[in-house]
């Protein structure tokens, strides 16, 4: 009945039915039950009195003991309706005179013998016993009893019945009442309602109600305007939001009539407001390809689901393709019923071309990435080509150099020998002078090669075993001699090491040599060079450190000590003879074995070259054969001028070097045949049958590798020896040589007393 | 009360055995009792002045003195003391309340009659359509036998005296 979703109207007729439905309720019920008391006693009164009264009537009946009267008077009873029995009865308590309907049931119930004036009545069921003593002048004569059927239940039925429909009649006339009345309320409620569905539903203008009574409902009333003109203050802020947002922006009722279009929308679409609100212009906007999609998320709002980022095609008045990207999200009234939806838009036409553009401007980006590259890429084939070639020239260059440099040394070495005859003191200084530049320049050249092949990473560490006391040893006897010719004291100071640890013996020989080299040459007349060693087991290093006495570097120098080509002075080359290799190439083989050079050094004073070199692990390099130490001043054993009867074709498209080879190998006893190409020299070796070869490698037209292998070629030249002369001297060079079918590989400048040691080796071999 | 209950049981007694004709005089002398019960005297009358006795006068002889003294002797009308009388002359009649006149007077009845018609004496008659001829009540035999009378209303108005009506409806009216 008070539900909250009944209406204040329907609230107000219950209130006042209930009301009504009480007081009528209560009101009857008071006045039925005070009605049945009366009509019961009504009946109770008018029977008693009647009794009595007919009780009178029987007084002379019984007084003259005339029972005949007495029931002529008790016949009379018959008009009155509803009367049961009379009986009178005389003082004895017999019955002096009687009237009954047929077939009634007179059992009396109340006692006769109360000789009391007055009457007595009972109820049993709808009958009522009235019994009454009949008396004159205070004497009893006898007393009548009277049964009547009351149907008074049937009475009261009646009645109540009546009283029923009068509720009935009434309760309507209360609903009829009370539906006029709650107007008088539920008016100006359903008003405001009215007005606030009016403002819900967006209707504009003024909607202000005035209720001049000054009640609750004025007050509510009040309350009201000011709620509408704060929201009318809303609304006006949502519509500017609306519709100055910078997104089209527009809303649907629920059968996809446009309700709303704000400026965005009239701006992207052309379609003014007038031309699409009321309208089911969606079909027109909307592209008809995206159209179902769009649909599909209209169904999806009014189920109450909001959607986001759709991708849609609008149509604009000048029939532009636009693409939209449209969120949804459903509309709903107060009570929260889904009543359209409300549709935003962004206009991404602009982004999706910048988007193209920026996908076109990304593929040109990339075809240009991949023009560089390719640039690059030929760039880099053609940087790599360059150090191949620099490669390839540095190895020519150093072949070019070695080529003359091992005819001048070879030579020298020859006529050292005094072989052709005697020569003077001036005549062996100057060859001596020759010898000494010769060699300088050879190992200048070693130099440049070294640094060469540790900048293009070819030069790989051999790792062997070297015995520290043997390998210092051998270093300082290469400055031994140059030392003691300047005064200089060498000292050496081991300390009792007698390690043997991995590492590559003739780099560290090489680092070792340079630097001693280094400390002689600039070391003052009388001073000291001094090498020590000092094993740092903690870090498994040794640390080789080579000291002097001599001028000393600069600090701010130090730095650029290590960069090829740099002599700290330039006064100083002229001074001191050197290409500014030493330290450079010192660094690089250090490094290269894994260890590293400081240097600590004053000016004026002397320096201190301390070189460490970890310990290698040596079963990693357990096939590398410690290298053979050649000692150079060792005398040749083999040297003697006896004809041997052995025959060596030399093959050398360098004149000078055929002529210092034959010199120096007929000198030892060996007959000479040469060739001056590759061709000749295969002709030469089937027409001779040689005992050994020496194959330059490098020759034009047929170069040394492939007469070779064609001399190989044939069946009985197999066997005989090749000994491969090159000035390559570049990894990979002897592998080549020896793949061709080449015995033995010896680099240029070739030391003649070692060629001769090979040879025998060679033919003791074979 | 006792003497009522006693007066009772003998009306009873009587009206039970009313077939009897001997006993006839015993009912028409309760029936003067009740006669004196249901009548009016009129208010200048002795009838309400306690100090003097109800008198009945009976005038000739009957055997209803027998029965009348029996039944008042202890017996009182109107809480008064009942006195029984014989008398033999009209002028005796004076002070009676109820005056009886038996058979044999009959013939000097009209003459009574015209002697009592203003007083307010119940006049009552034994003698058949006495009450006709102008005595206020008669008694007669009905056709069962019973005992029943007549009332002359007329001159018991005349009298002064009025029978209740009660008395009257189940008498036989006399005009």
């Amino acid at each position: 009945m008070f539900s909250k979703k009944s209406s204040i109207r329907k609230k107000l007729i219950n209130i006042i039915i209930l009301s009504c439905a009480f007081v009528i309720v209560f009101g009857i019920s008071i006045i039925t039950i005070g009605y049945i008391r009366y009509i019961k006693q009504d009946i109770i009164n008018r029977t008693i009195m009647e009794t009595k009264l007919i009780g009178e009537y029987c007084v002379t009946p019984l007084s003259f003991d005339y029972p005949e009267r007495a029931k002529e008077v008790l016949e009379k009873l018959r008009f009155w309706p509803d009367i049961i029995a009379g009986i009178v009865f005389d003082n004895k308590g017999k019955i002096f005179a009687e009237y009954k309907i047929d077939g009634a049931n007179t059992k009396i119930l109340i006692d006769r013998n109360n000789k009391n004036i007055g009457t007595y009545h009972l109820f049993e069921d709808d009958k009522l016993h009235v019994c009454s003593n009949i008396f004159y002048k205070n004497m009893q004569y006898g007393s009548i009893y009277i049964i009547l059927n009351t149907k008074i239940t049937e009475k009261i039925d009646k009645f109540l019945v009546l009283i029923s429909l009068l509720m009935f009649f009434l309760l309507i006339l209360a609903y009829l009442v009370a539906n006029n009345m709650q107007k008088f309320i539920s008016k100006p409620i359903l008003k405001l309602t009215n007005i606030a569905e009016e403002i819900y539903k967006k209707t504009k203008g003024d909607v202000e109600i005035s209720y001049d009574d000054n009640d609750e409902i004025s007050k509510l009333n009040m309350a009201f305007n000011l709620m509408v003109a704060s929201l009318e203050t809303r609304e006006i802020e949502i519509n500017m939001i609306i519709e100055t947002a910078n997104a089209p922006i527009f809303a649907i009722d629920r059968d996809g009539t446009i309700v709303k279009w704000n400026k965005k929308a009239e701006d992207i679409t052309g379609y003014s407001k007038d031309e699409v609100i009321g309208k089911k212009s969606t079909m027109d906007i909307i592209e008809p390809d995206s159209y179902l999609l769009y649909n599909n998320i209209v169904d999806k709002a009014f189920s109450g689901n909001s959607d986001s980022n759709i991708e849609i095609f609008f149509i604009t008045k000048s029939r532009n393709k636009i693409d939209i990207l449209l969120n949804i999200s459903p509309r709903k009234d107060i009570e929260g019923n889904i009543i359209g939806a409300i549709i935003m838009g962004q206009d991404i036409t602009d982004r999706r071309r910048f988007q193209e553009e920026l996908e076109h401007e990304r593929e040109s980006l990339a075809q240009r990435v991949q023009d560089r590259t390719n640039k690059l890429m030929t760039a880099n084939a053609e940087l790599s080509r360059a150090a191949r070639l620099k490669d390839e020239f540095l190895a020519n260059m150093s072949h070019e150099l070695r080529t003359p440099l091992s005819s001048i040394l070879g030579m020298t070495e020859v006529l050292n020998e005094q072989i052709y005859g005697q020569l003077n003191e001036k005549q062996l200084s100057f060859l001596k002078t020759i010898e000494d530049s010769g060699r300088h320049l050879l190992s200048l050249i070693n130099d440049i090669l070294d640094i060469s092949k540790i900048e293009a990473g070819k030069l790989k560490v051999q790792i062997s075993p070297v015995f520290i006391p043997s390998i210092c040893e051998i270093s300082l006897r290469f400055i031994k001699q140059i030392a003691a010719k300047k005064r200089i004291k060498v000292q050496s100071k081991l300390m009792n090491i007698e390690k043997t640890i991995g590492a590559d013996e003739i780099r560290l020989k090489q680092i070792l040599v340079n630097l001693l080299s280094n400390a002689v040459k600039f070391t003052q007349e009388g001073g000291n060079v001094g090498l020590e060693v000092y094993e740092d087991n903690e870090n498994s290093v040794t640390q080789f450190t080579v000291w002097d006495t001599g001028i000393g570097i600069a600090k701010e120098d130090i730095s650029k000590l290590f960069q090829p080509f740099i002599q700290l002075d330039t006064s100083l080359s002229r001074k001191y003879e050197g290409a500014g290799l030493g330290l450079a190439l010192v660094s690089r083989l250090a490094k290269i074995q894994g260890g590293d050079v400081k240097v600590e050094s004053t000016l004026g004073q002397g320096s201190k070259f301390t070189v460490s070199i970890p310990w290698n692990n040596l079963d990693d390099n357990k096939n590398n054969n410690p290298k053979e130490i050649i000692d150079e001043d060792t005398d040749d054993p083999l040297f003697s001028n006896k004809e041997t009867g052995i025959l060596i074709l030399i093959v050398d498209d360098v004149k000078e070097n055929l002529n210092t080879f034959s010199y120096y190998l007929k000198a030892k006893g060996y007959s000479i045949i040469t060739a001056q190409s590759g061709t000749g020299g295969i002709k030469m070796a089937i027409s001779e049958h040689p005992d050994l070869i020496l194959m330059d490698i490098q020759m034009p037209e047929m170069d040394g590798l492939e007469a070779i292998s064609r001399i190989r070629s044939y069946n009985e030249l197999k066997s005989i020896p090749i000994i491969a002369i090159t000035a390559l001297a570049m990894p990979g060079d002897d592998k080549r040589c020896l793949d061709a079918g080449a015995n033995m590989y010896i680099s240029k400048p070739v030391k003649l007393k070692q060629l001769v040691i090979k040879i025998s080796e060679l033919l003791n071999r074979a | 009360m006792s003497n009522k209950s006693f007066f009772l049981y003998i009306i009873l007694l009587f009206s039970t055995n009313s077939y009897a004709h001997l006993d006839d005089h015993l009912i028409k002398a309760g029936f003067l009792e009740k006669f004196a019960l249901f009548t009016e005297w009129p208010p200048e009358s002795k009838f309400k002045d306690c100090s003097k006795p109800f008198i009945i006068s009976v005038l000739g002889q009957d055997p209803i003195i027998n029965d009348l003294e029996k039944i008042y002797k202890h017996y009182r009308i109107n809480n008064k003391d009942v006195k029984i009388r014989t008398i033999s002359k009209i002028n005796e009649i004076e002070d009676s309340d109820i005056l009886y006149l038996t058979e044999s007077i009959k013939d000097n009845i009209p003459e009574i009659i015209k002697y009592t018609e203003n007083l307010p004496i119940i006049t009552v008659c034994d003698t058949e359509n006495c009450a006709e001829i102008g005595c206020h009540i008669g008694f007669y035999i009905t056709d069962k036998g019973t005992v029943h009378f007549k009332i002359n209303v007329s001159k018991m108005k005349q009298a002064g005296l009025k029978m209740n009506v009660l008395v009257l409806d189940i008498a036989k009216i006399i005009k």
